[in-house]
């Protein structure tokens, strides 16, 4: 059976090939939310209880409820809200934070999500330059923020910066950010997308204001879903319940979150993010064996002459950019399927992932693959460097 | 009352409005009874069984995801199909009885 039904094609890649693409390794489901998915497809299904206050975070049945609870203390914040994507998590703090002509203060590897979220609002966008092993500092932090008040006589609204970047996977200066954030009383978000869900997370230690996750990118959950978290100095903020008056009816809905929209994450996606959360309550525990299969994987993706890994090393994080112009690009130059020749023999092998038809810099993320499969995959890299003449050492 | 009398008339499913997990286990019984009685066509225990199968086949799914790509199953994976393809083959056995009499 190929056709789920016409036209839609089965997925069934990831019982089929090794997936190294570098968005899709941690927000692959778990089975429990798999058959979530199956039991609660339906549109409003996890409204069959919804009794008074009538808002979605005071579900007990299944227990939403509690669930928000569990999520907020898993993440070291006090109180958190699901959402659709970590960029409604973005939308929210800097439409509740930011206003026309302020600045925010971003990483300049900050994802365009973060861009239009401060778009949205009318406020503008201040890069933060990378060190020369493309990481965000805090003293860079510091200088940016100094030079935005020199330039518009204001401090900038907000401080967004990336835990781990999508673009390296490089870990920045998150502690050192915050402390510079509490010495300028600038409120701060912390963007744990490849974070939040994969390793352990403590929003407080960390000394966020807020704290925004993915559920697809790391949670084992559906897209769209994410996570905001915040303390419960911003949470009135934030969290904030509607005031609005019907002119002509009187109605009012007072129980409903302004920046929620009221109700967030409904159904499936968020009957499967519960379901997911005990096996990645676990999983965060075993972040250091898979820093220890990417180190591994690079060890012996290095050994094929001309490699090179751009993401910072040793690798802190599963998701890493590499480089292969001096090897498997190489080889594309003279080969009539170009970059495809690539993908053509990953694919032989059972590999999938890696951006079709590029042979220079591109990404991937191992998070997930056993040992064997691991091992596999540094196997397979080095029977095609071999099979084209590429020297391994 | 007029909550659960108003739940009721838009879900016959509806047994009770205390979110207590197992809080509706001793209504099931009758539950399944009534839909029986009025329906005669299909009964909870087929539904029931139709979702434990499918539940079975996301395991495999699971084991397919951890082995691939050769399929090398070691023996807890081994022990692992066996019974699922055995859970299968009891719900299978339940649903043709159930709704093939």
């Amino acid at each position: 059976m190929k056709q789920m039904i016409e036209d839609i094609e089965v997925r069934s890649r990831e019982e089929l090939f090794i997936n190294i693409n570098p968005i899709q390794a941690a927000g692959r489901l778990t089975p429990e939310a798999m058959k979530a998915i199956i039991a609660y497809g339906d549109g409003y299904s996890t409204c069959d209880w919804c009794t008074k206050p009538f808002r979605l975070d005071k579900i007990r049945r299944p227990p939403i409820s509690e669930f928000h609870l569990e999520l907020a203390k898993f993440v070291g914040m006090d109180q958190a809200r699901v959402v659709p994507g970590a960029r409604r998590g973005f939308q929210a703090v800097v439409s509740s934070l930011v206003e026309k002509g302020d600045s925010v203060i971003v990483s300049s590897l900050a994802h365009y999500t973060e861009f239009l979220a401060v778009e949205d609002v009318g406020g503008v966008v201040k890069e933060v330059p990378l060190n020369e092993e493309n990481v965000i500092t805090e003293e860079n932090t510091a200088q940016k923020i100094e030079k935005v008040k020199r330039e518009t006589g204001k401090l900038p609204k907000l401080i967004m910066m990336d835990h781990f970047d999508y673009m390296f996977g490089n870990e920045h200066d998150i502690h050192g950010i915050a402390k510079v954030a509490k010495n300028y009383d600038i409120p701060f978000l912390a963007n744990c997308a490849y974070s939040m869900g994969v390793m352990p997370i403590d929003g407080r230690e960390m000394g966020a204001d807020f704290l925004v996750g993915s559920g697809h990118k790391s949670f084992a959950s559906p897209a769209p879903s994410g996570i905001v978290a915040t303390t419960d100095e911003w949470a009135d903020k934030v969290f904030r319940t509607t005031q609005m008056v019907g002119d002509v009816t009187g109605r009012k809905f007072g129980i409903k979150e302004v920046e929620m929209m009221g109700c967030t994450l409904m159904g499936a996606n968020m009957i499967a993010m519960m379901a997911s959360f005990p096996g990645v309550r676990e999983r965060v525990n075993c972040w250091d064996d898979e820093v220890k299969k990417i180190n591994y994987f690079i060890d012996e993706f290095l050994k094929i002459e001309g490699n090179e890994v751009l993401s910072e090393m040793p690798r802190k994080h599963t998701l890493t950019k590499v480089d292969t112009t001096g090897s498997f690009d190489k080889i594309a130059r003279t080969n009539k399927r170009r970059g495809f020749f690539f993908s053509d023999e990953l694919k032989k092998r059972r590999i999938v992932g890696e951006f079709a038809g590029a042979t220079r810099q591109w990404k991937l993320n191992t998070y997930g693959l056993t040992w064997d499969q691991i091992k596999y995959l540094a196997q397979a890299f080095q029977d095609i460097a071999k099979k084209y003449g590429i020297n391994v050492v | 009352m007029a909550e659960w009398l108003r739940r009721w008339a838009a879900d016959p499913l509806y047994v009770g409005s205390i979110p207590t997990p197992g809080s509706n286990v001793l209504k099931r019984s009758n539950l399944c009874l009534v839909i029986t009685e009025v329906g005669g066509i299909m009964t909870e225990k087929a539904v029931e069984e139709t979702f434990a199968a499918l539940f079975a086949l996301t395991d495999l799914r699971q084991i397919f995801r951890d082995t691939k790509p050769t399929y090398q199953f070691n023996s807890e994976q081994r022990e692992k199909i066996k019974q699922i393809i055995e859970k299968l083959r009891q719900s299978l056995d339940v649903i043709e009885k159930e709704l093939i009499k």
